[in-house]
């Protein structure tokens, strides 16, 4: 259940020590082990693709994913690696790309566990989390399939209005948190990208892995910290040097969507065959993320 | 035509259809995977909905902090108008996107509903579209309910099914069951040729009015402005789509974009 890496990387406010935050992807990736809860965030942009490359590097197994938001390429390829036993997610696709090969193919054969969430619902689920509180109403759901595959979602006569009938679900309160950001400090201070949810992600999460294009000063990341989502050392367990750390997803405003690799993936897709030649390609455990960046020639996607 | 300017034309007018539903000053929302609605809010914007406010999942100058805060505007009532989608949409509009089969042992494994199982409860109008209109994407009954359109009395909702439309035509609620039938055809396509491609009985008693075809002032606003805000989030719907949005209207669309691009 990651128990131990888990516990010695917990939190500084939980320990009262403030460990070095700055590592390198092998060592943070470490810090998860066989069996945690992981929770990413990021379908076709920003998605922590350089965390789950090395994921997949360090033969990681029975990982509980919990997607943030809506999913794409990043969990399609953990699916496709068997890095999980189960996904929690409210929609898994590759956008303009079409439907996510492996999600399909091992939900279509039963050979994962499928835990479905509807997106503001499990949003609301993080904030319960982060809040430190064990469930959250939801509006909607009530009559719909979600009650009937979800036993852990609950209905409730509303205590102060017994006219209405709510839906509550459990609060999410994952293992780790990996996302990829703008810029990490050397203090471990993150600017992050404000489409995602990652401040509140990194507070419900036990520890928070954070891969960024960027490692600057404190100084350079105040000055900046109005073009993005700012989330402060006291969140983050880990910081990354991850240049690139989103290919093939999108980071805004730094690099589209490789969209030629992206079909690459798709193309690759097709046969367990041709999928392992593409693992062994991009992901062998004997390599990292610069061979990658070489291989994948992600400098012709900068815009 | 080829068959792929066929579909890209079938989606205008599809995208035309949606735009012509939206109103001046309501706030209007498009989430995850939908540039047909998104590029019909940002039409209705640009010719008879100056003041609505839009605001498009992935739009690169997003307002809120993540989709929290977004969210929770809509839980509050902040959202007017919203389009979701289906593998399965049925006679009652509830729509399936999940699985279609057995949704513990799918025969084919569908994307998820994404946020809509709480968003068709909560914003005011929902729209639904279909990009393609086929028999088996209009059962009798979805196979899973992702959303519903209607709840029972002892559940909050405000979530209101406007209709549902498609590259054929736009059905809509009626009678006391709510029941989807046929508002109106495409240009072009029969009401007899609709339900040919629907798995329920949509033909009214009364007779079907055809929609006009997508206006000059529409090709040319998809073509230039909406093409141009649209890019960044769907290159790929863009330039299959709205690139030669006005080709139909103005056979010398393809030199003027040129020397634009120049």
């Amino acid at each position: 259940m990651g128990a131990r890496s888990v516990e010695t990387a917990a939190h500084p406010v939980e320990t009262g020590k403030a460990p070095a935050k700055l590592m390198s992807l092998r060592e943070a990736v470490r810090l998860v082990s066989d069996g945690a809860q992981v929770a990413i965030s990021g379908g076709m942009e920003m998605a922590p693709m350089a965390l789950i490359r090395e994921m997949i590097r360090a033969g990681l197994r029975d990982l509980r994913l919990v997607c943030v938001g809506s999913a794409g390429i990043g969990t399609d390829l953990l699916i496709g690696a068997g890095v999980l036993r189960s996904v929690e997610f409210s929609q898994i696709s590759l956008g303009e790309y079409g439907s996510a090969p492996h999600f399909r193919r091992r939900f279509e054969q039963g050979a994962i566990e499928g835990l479905e969430h509807a997106c503001p619902a499990l949003i609301a689920a993080i904030q319960a989390g982060a809040a430190g509180i064990p469930f959250v109403p939801v509006r909607g759901l009530l009559d719909t399939e979600y009650m009937r595959l979800r036993s852990d979602f609950k209905t409730l006569v509303n205590p102060y209005d017994e006219r209405e009938r709510i839906a509550v679900v459990p609060a999410i309160r994952p293992d780790a948190a990996f996302f990829h950001a703008f810029m990490a400090d050397t203090d471990g201070n993150v600017l992050a990208f404000p489409g995602q949810n990652n401040r509140l992600l990194a507070q419900a999460a036990k520890i928070a892995i954070v891969t960024a294009e960027e490692i600057v000063t404190p100084e350079r990341l105040r000055r900046e910290s109005g073009s993005g989502t700012f989330i402060p050392s006291v969140f983050v367990t880990a910081a990354v040097h991850a240049p690139f750390g989103a290919h093939p997803t999108a980071c805004p405003g730094r690099y589209p969507v490789d969209a030629e690799h992206v079909r690459e993936y798709v193309e690759a897709s097709r046969s367990e065959q041709t999928f392992a030649v593409y693992l062994q390609r991009y992901a062998a455990a004997s390599a990292d993320e610069e061979a990658y960046r070489k291989l994948a020639r992600v400098r012709e996607v900068a815009l | 035509m080829t068959k792929a300017a066929d579909a890209a034309e079938a989606e205008l007018f599809l995208v035309c259809s949606l735009a012509r539903q939206l109103r001046d000053n309501e706030v209007i929302a498009v989430g995850n995977q939908s540039p047909v609605p998104a590029a019909a809010a940002l039409l209705a914007k640009e010719l008879h909905a100056p003041a609505a406010t839009v605001y498009i999942l992935g739009q690169p100058d997003w307002p809120f902090d993540g989709t929290k805060e977004f969210f929770d505007l809509m839980q509050r009532g902040g959202i007017d108008v919203f389009f979701l989608s289906g593998g399965q949409i049925d006679r009652y509009g509830n729509i399936n996107l999940q699985a279609i089969g057995d949704s513990r042992a799918p025969r084919v494994r569908l994307p998820g509903g994404a946020g809509s199982a709480v968003v068709y409860f909560m914003c005011r109008r929902v729209l639904l579209y279909k990009t393609e209109h086929a028999a088996k994407g209009f059962p009798e009954r979805v196979d899973a309910a992702t959303a519903t359109a209607a709840s029972a009395p002892d559940i909050f909702r405000r979530g209101r099914l406007e209709g549902v439309f498609t590259p054929l035509g736009t059905l809509r609620p009626s009678g006391p069951d709510g029941a989807l039938r046929l508002a109106e055809t495409a240009p072009g396509v029969t009401p007899v040729q609709v339900q040919a491609q629907t798995g329920f009985d949509v033909l009214p008693a009364s007779p079907v009015p055809e929609a006009k075809p997508p206006t000059a002032d529409e090709r040319e606003a998809l073509r230039s402005v909406v093409y141009e805000r649209l890019l960044p989030i769907y290159p790929v719907f863009v330039r299959r789509v709205l690139a030669n949005a006005a080709a139909a209207a103005n056979p010398f669309q393809g030199v003027i974009r040129n020397e634009r691009t120049l």
